[in-house]
């Protein structure tokens, strides 16, 4: 459904070029959930803003292909961006306490995606709309009606009084034309406002939320984290996307609201048949939600491939050191020496070539390319 | 063994004051808790956001003024003399358990005061106790026992990476040859890989220099690793307390079932059905009556929410709150 | 129902702060000569006169006087005021109209222009639009409101008045609203009355009248408010919910539309602070338009040293700048649904409000029980003072504790020592002039640095290394700021040429006798104006230049009407700015600093207290404040003025600094210093003090710019140092009688000069916060 090949992106800061991500590729199928996994600086949330075309102006994708059930968006226009977001791709992000508008009430956040992405249904549910049109021609009459009415006294009469109540009325009206398509808007929106909070409660009770009408009068920070997260996800699924990206939507919740809450991620994926990207650190969270993984390391993928597969036997030394680092059962513990590199200056060849067991001479001469069919690995000393 | 330090019902209250300054209630952070330090091991404490672990330790520190109990001192930590009652003592023997305790806090970008160079930053707990010979050399024989290099003394902290900074905090912990060390969240805000690496420094230094630990985190697996024994706690009182592997083998507390069961696990073989709880972590300052813990418990009964199970000791070592084990 | 009750007791807390007013007021009315004098008219006897001492308690002791004025104030009595020949509280109900129509018309122009322009900036951030509207701003906030009204006029109504038909000044058409069609006025704002009688043509006159005005005042706050916008923009487009937004699918302008609303609420709560700023800036704009509001009639006022009208006017817009200052909260409160309306109040604030109302009531009513509460309230000020005092005695332990009284005491030390003033000697050479005791403490302050560095000469040495590294990153990043570096180099040229003065500018032989910084009448010319020697400088037609001083002949930037050489006062002028600049600022730094950071630290009743005294102070308009004192004291020296900028300036810059030390005081290092066992002491001079210096040097810089400003708005209305001291101000408002004849060069050049300095200091202190601290912006 989403296959990504060979993405470059670059930023352009005070102190360089730093190069995020180098030539990564993906392949999510329809309906599976997709985990990329990795640390800081590894390049999992990058991917997934130039996939959206969300990545700041000083970043651009220098190369490589996005493409959608088939559509190339990589250098897809704005206009057909903003229907993939919200209405065909949903994203949720780590913090919902920030990631939510402060001054704005849960129902007209989430409207907006409705009206957006979902205005057939919307009007659908409303009787004397004509579907697809939001003007209202009776605002439009009523306004000429009265320049006329107020241009016919105003040359007429000479009486002081009317005559500035005339031109009183006849500038107004001038300015009602300034300000004629947001009263038809304002008169659409209230013609359809019933069907949409009809719709906005529901998208909140899909998320499982008690009492979803209080919570769509309120304002986000009157909300606990947990319903805070369930709001975006509601927000991010009312526009009926195919697939949702979830940017570690856990990492800011408490240990039981996290259960919660990807609880509610994988009873939602059965209900409506999505394709969810998991992007986060925590490989727990992986090995909990997810089909298939990516792993990746300082801006390029290093380990493709079943999550079962990938847990019980890790191919790539990055994962095997990130899986033999995590604490557990046993009490030993070993750790990767060193750090992750800077972006600015990345290590040649193999990025992780500096801190790895296995590296040999020409680890730091040649970039190891994705090897394999289904399950894929990045490492010169891998044989598959 | 001797105990480091042992708190008696130790409460730390916080009035909400209404509109006119009456008393609305109370935010019990820390209320009515029990535990025992003993030498050389490292005790972690549980929990999630209000639970009150962080401010427990910070009454134990001293830093808040803790309501009613006591935290008790042990002849390690009193030097030779009895025990000794925390609330009793004066300035200057705060400013002695300051130099015993040392303080490892969280983040490792606001530990550090961004305009002192890596020496002056090590070196401060000696200048405030008048310890100023032979500084320079002790911090530079500190940088390298935590694994970094001696000759960035003089460096500022932005120059370092997250797991360095947060080696340079446990450095200067260090400072004073302390008895013990309060860990609060040191983990939380690092990768995996730099995790590990830090979590095995602790464990080094603890050998080396016969420390004891007060390890505070919301992650349960590497408390699971560093841990003796371990406290559960929900909204200011402790719910479970006992051996770390008997915790984790075997939960008795509702609530501590709860949390291990949302480890993950990355066998997918043994992945078992998680225990999902229903609801909000609830706010301090309006705790359920009865059992706290009562609204989201799957085996609550009627007489949860009236009565206060007491802290019981189950099994040898073992303690637990809670009506419904046996 | 919980906007209500803090509607409430927002409103309950501006009545101890009034009080402090009327208190400021009665202690500026002890200064000033006759006591009876406020309530006298031309006309009044001498029987009358004893009539109105015994009446009004004056010859009572100071609580009684003090009742009574309360009293008097809150029955409507304010005095009577020789100027307008009217009772004092009349004449604010016909004169307020005026200046309330003005300022409402500037605040929409201000308000409607700066905000898109803002908006616009932040979305074309580092673009050269942004880098135009904030030049466009800077420029707003630096010229002198005074000298850019005097262009405005110059230029439209008098050098195209034909095209523009717009009038000199003045509020309207005397001959129309007058004799030739006179028309109800209700409301007594001409606009709104024009609309309500139907007439256009009034309605056009009134207009007509009120653009330029309206224009200039509008000017200076459209430029702040366009700052104001775009940083708060720039805050919101950064955070978490902008990138929802976009990924939910909206368009730009929506996502700037959202972004937009949210930064209006912060916005919104600085404007109300501006309008203090208003009510200054009508004061220069009223007496150059002539109009005639409440800022004309100030101006009278102090000149007539009309006692009753200064203080009413004092009070006046107190109650003003509290009232807009209510208004914002409020509607901060309304739009925010973050702010938290229950916040628990203090004892500290349950007392205050409390003995306010008491007093209030009881000096309403009857002046005994004014007294007797007022004699309560005293001794319980004075018993918490002593409690305060005790209970902090039994509190110290060691040395370091006294450390919040010892800064207080070092503080008083410094301005007794800037302030003490030798009889000026002329015969000690004039580059020496700032040698005196202000220099001989710098040198001391010098020599126990570089001997703390002697001490530690091998730490110091080894710490060079990464601190040069600093520097070298913190110059590179400066040169990289164009509008910087531009700074730099206005302020040190300006520099230079107060230092180079004797050189760029010789004083005569006479002038050396008495003091280079007086500028020497040349008779000669029989008061009429000169013009610059350079043609191109003289922005008229050359007439011919005679004169022996200057280039070749005459003055290089012509002359005032009275023989003053320009360009001479221009260069010796950068001394009295540089002079009264680096002694008020430093002045007010340490004062600010110390008592923000003792507030700021320590919170508590402290911190209250101290923000109420502030809010005492900032109530009043700086200007009005300072003119104020100036007129009380009746002192015309310039040390006199910097006094009074001292005391209008410090409460601003003291909240500044007390927010700072209360945000880092919370920060994660002092923990965990004070989990190691450091005192106060240490923590406030180790960690809080090093971390404020970058806020207290910005801000430093930027009011080097803006105190010149404000004393080259008071030298502008005649006040300060005698009419012959070298003082831009004073030179341009020479300059404005002949604005009519088209001799520009007089007021042009010396605003000018303002301009540029003020411009200089605030671009450099703009430059040091982007290098000092990135986290920060404009």
């Amino acid at each position: 459904m989403l296959e990504i090949k060979n993405l470059k992106t670059r930023f352009n800061t005070y102190d360089g070029v730093v190069k995020a991500l180098e030539g990564v590729n993906l392949d999510v199928k329809e309906g599976e959930i997709f985990g990329i996994v990795g640390e800081t600086g590894c390049g999992k949330s990058v991917t997934s803003y130039s996939l959206m075309q969300l990545l700041p102006r000083t970043a651009e994708v220098v190369s490589g292909n996005m493409s959608l059930d088939g559509e190339d968006i990589t250098y897809a226009s704005e206009s057909r961006m903003r229907e993939i977001r919200g209405g065909e791709i949903g994203m949720i992000f780590q913090d919902p306490l920030s990631a939510l508008n402060p001054v704005m009430k849960v129902k007209d956040q989430i409207s907006e995606v409705i009206r957006l992405h979902q205005k057939e249904e919307l009007e659908n549910r409303t009787e004397k709309v004509d579907s697809g049109n939001e003007r209202n021609p009776y605002i439009l009459w009523s306004l000429i009606f009265v320049s006329i009415v107020s241009l016919f006294y105003f040359l007429k009469l000479e009486d002081s009084f009317t005559d500035t109540l005339a031109k009183l009325l006849f500038w107004s009206s001038l300015v009602g034309y300034v300000f004629l398509p947001e009263m038809e808007s304002n008169s659409y929106r209230a013609r359809t406002a019933v069907a949409e909070t009809e719709m906005v409660v529901e998208s909140l009770r899909q998320v499982r939320l008690p009492n979803p009408s209080q919570v769509a009068n309120s304002y986000p920070h009157e909300l606990s984290g947990g319903m805070q997260q369930r709001v975006m996800i509601a927000m991010a699924l009312a526009g009926r996307p195919r697939l949702l990206i979830a940017d570690e939507p856990t990492t800011a919740l408490d240990v039981t609201i996290q259960s919660q809450i990807l609880d509610l991620l994988k009873k939602l994926q059965k209900e409506t048949g999505m394709t969810i990207v998991m992007i986060t650190h925590d490989l727990g969270v992986v090995a909990e939600m997810c089909d298939r993984v990516t792993v990746m390391y300082a801006g390029t993928v290093v380990e493709t491939g079943n999550a079962s597969e990938i847990f019980s036997d890790p191919k790539h030394p990055y994962t095997q050191g990130l899986l033999s680092a995590l604490p557990g059962e046993s009490k030993e513990l070993s750790s990767i020496g060193g750090s992750v590199p800077d972006l600015l200056d990345p290590p040649s060849g193999c990025r992780f070539n500096p801190r790895c067991s296995i590296a040999k001479a020409h680890c730091s001469v040649d970039v190891p390319l994705l090897k394999g069919e289904d399950y894929k690995v990045a490492c010169h000393e891998v044989k598959l | 063994m001797s105990f480091m330090v042992k708190t008696k019902l130790l409460a730390t209250h916080f009035p909400i004051q209404d509109f006119f300054g009456r008393e609305l209630g109370l935010v019990k952070a820390v209320d009515g808790v029990n535990i025992t330090i003993t030498e050389g091991s490292t005790f972690g404490i549980v929990g999630e956001s209000g639970c009150g672990k962080t401010t427990l330790a910070r009454t134990i520190l001293g830093l808040e003024k803790s309501t009613s109990g006591s935290t008790i001192l042990g002849s390690e930590m009193s030097e030779g003399t009895e025990e000794t009652n925390i609330e009793e003592l004066d300035r200057a023997g705060l400013r002695e358990l300051r130099r015993m305790i040392g303080v490892v806090f969280q983040d490792p970008m606001g530990a550090l005061n961004p305009r002192m160079l890596v020496k002056d930053l090590i070196c401060e707990p000696m200048v405030i106790h008048n310890q100023k010979e032979g500084m320079r050399e002790r911090a530079k024989e500190l940088l390298k026992m935590v694994g970094l290099n001696p000759d960035h003394l003089y460096r500022y902290p932005h120059q370092f990476s997250g797991g360095q900074r947060q080696r340079i905090v446990i450095a200067r912990a260090l400072a004073l040859e302390p008895k013990m060390l309060i860990l609060d969240e040191p983990t939380s805000a690092l990768d995996v890989s730099v995790q590990s690496q830090i979590l095995n420094l602790l464990k080094d230094l603890q050998k080396k220099m016969g420390l004891t630990y007060v390890f505070i985190s919301h992650d349960l697996s590497v408390i699971r690793h560093m841990c003796d024994r371990v406290a559960v706690m929900y909204l200011g009182k402790i719910v479970e307390e006992s051996e770390a592997e008997t915790l984790f083998s075997n939960p008795l507390h509702p609530y501590t079932q709860a949390l291990v069961s949302a480890i993950p696990s990355l066998d997918p073989k043994m992945r078992r059905e998680r225990i999902v709880l229903e609801g909000d972590v609830p706010s301090p300052a309006d705790p359920p009556s009865g059992c706290h813990f009562h609204p989201r418990c799957p085996i609550a009964e009627a007489n949860c929410s009236q009565v206060y199970p007491d802290l019981r000791e189950i099994k040898k070592g073992c303690h637990t709150a809670c009506h419904l084990v046996k | 129902m919980k906007l209500w009750l803090y509607v409430g007791r927002r409103l309950a807390l501006t009545i101890p702060v009034l009080l402090g007013v009327t208190l400021i007021t009665f202690s500026l009315s002890l200064g000033m000569g006759d006591p009876a004098a406020p309530y006298m008219t031309e006309k009044t006897t001498p029987e009358q006169r004893d009539k109105i001492i015994e009446q009004h308690n004056l010859d009572a002791p100071l609580p009684e006087r003090y009742i009574t004025y309360l009293s008097n104030v809150l029955h409507g009595e304010w005095g009577f005021s020789k100027t307008i020949n009217k009772p004092v509280s009349e004449a604010v109900k016909i004169k307020f109209p005026a200046t309330l129509e003005l300022s409402i018309l500037a605040f929409i122009i201000a308000v409607t222009t700066a905000i898109p322009l803002g908006i616009f900036a932040s979305i074309r951030h580092n673009r050269w639009e942004d880098h135009g509207v904030r030049l466009f701003a800077l420029i707003g906030s630096a010229v002198p409101i005074f000298w850019f009204a005097l262009i405005l006029k110059y230029w439209f109504a008098f050098k195209y008045g034909d095209i523009t038909n717009l009038p000199l000044g003045y509020r309207f058409d005397a001959f129309l609203w007058e004799l030739d069609d006179p028309i109800e006025r209700p409301t007594g704002l001409l606009l709104v009355d024009s609309i309500l009688a139907g007439s256009w043509v009034h309605f056009k006159d009134a207009f007509m009248h009120m653009i330029l005005p309206a224009a200039t005042l509008g000017y200076a706050s459209m430029a702040t408010t366009i700052r104001l916008m775009r940083g708060n923009m720039l805050d919101v487009l950064g955070q978490d919910y902008v990138r929802t937004a976009k990924a939910k699918g909206l368009s730009s302008t929506k996502v700037i539309g959202h972004a937009s609303k949210n930064a209006m609420i912060p916005t919104v709560t600085l404007l109300g602070m501006g309008f203090a700023g208003l009510l200054s800036g009508s004061v220069l704009t009223e007496t150059i338009f002539q109009w005639p509001g409440l800022g004309l009639w100030t101006i009278q006022a102090m000149r007539n040293l009309d006692v009753s009208a200064i203080l009413g006017l004092v009070i006046f817009s107190a109650v003003l700048t509290i009232l807009a200052n209510l208004l914002v909260d409020i509607a901060y409160a309304y739009l925010d649904p973050r702010v938290d309306l229950g916040s628990q109040i203090s004892i500290v604030e349950i007392v205050i409000v409390f003995l306010s109302f008491i007093l209030l009531g009881a000096a309403y009513s009857d002046l005994s029980l004014g007294l007797t509460v007022l004699s309560v309230i005293g001794f319980l000020a004075v018993a918490g003072i002593a409690f305060a005092t005790a209970y902090f005695l039994s509190t110290v332990r060691e040395i370091s504790d006294l450390w919040a009284p010892a800064m207080l005491f070092g503080t008083a030390i410094v301005v007794m020592s800037i302030f003490k003033n030798p009889e000026s000697n002329s015969e000690i050479a004039n580059y020496f002039r700032f040698i005196p005791d202000f220099s001989q403490l710098v040198l001391i302050m010098l020599a126990i640095w570089i001997l703390s560095i002697a001490m530690n000469w091998s730490e110091f040495v080894s710490s060079l290394g990464p601190r040069k590294e600093e520097w070298k990153r913190m110059s590179y990043q400066f040169v990289c700021n164009p509008l910087a570096v531009f700074g730099l180099v206005i302020v040190t040229l300006l520099l230079l040429m107060a230092l180079f003065a004797p050189v760029l500018a010789p004083p005569t032989e006479a002038q050396l006798e008495r003091d280079p910084m007086r500028m020497e009448e040349n008779f000669h010319f029989n008061h009429d104006l000169q013009p610059p020697c350079i043609e191109w400088l003289s922005l008229h037609p050359l007439e011919g230049c005679t004169g022996e001083r200057g280039e070749e002949n005459g003055f290089i930037l012509g002359s005032t009407n009275k023989g003053y050489d320009i360009y001479y006062g221009i260069v010796w002028g950068s001394r009295t700015s540089l002079d009264v600049a680096v002694k008020v600022v430093f002045t007010g730094t340490f004062i600010a600093v110390v008592i923000g950071v003792i507030s700021g630290y320590y919170g508590g009743r402290v911190d209250e207290v101290v923000m109420r005294i502030t809010d005492v102070f900032l109530a009043i308009p700086g200007l009005v404040l300072a003119l104020a004192i100036i007129a009380v004291t009746n002192d015309p020296s310039i040390e006199n003025l910097m006094y009074a900028l001292i005391i209008v300036w410090w409460p601003g810059f003291t909240r500044i600094i007390r927010a700072e030390a209360l945000r880092i005081r919370k920060l994660p290092y002092v923990e965990a210093a004070r989990a190691a066992g450091a005192s106060d002491f240490r923590l406030i001079f180790v960690h809080v003090l090093p971390n404020c210096i970058t806020s207290i040097i910005v801000i430093a810089t930027m009011d080097m710019g803006g105190i010149v400003l404000s004393l080259a708005g008071l030298g502008f209305l005649g006040f300060g140092g005698g009419p012959d001291l070298a003082e831009w101000g004073k030179l341009v408002s020479f300059g404005q009688e002949h604005l009519l004849a088209g001799e520009t060069w007089a007021f042009f050049y010396p605003g000018l000069v303002i301009a540029l300095w003020a411009l200089g200091f605030y671009l450099l202190g703009d430059g040091l916060r982007d290098i000092l601290d990135p986290r920060q912006r404009d």
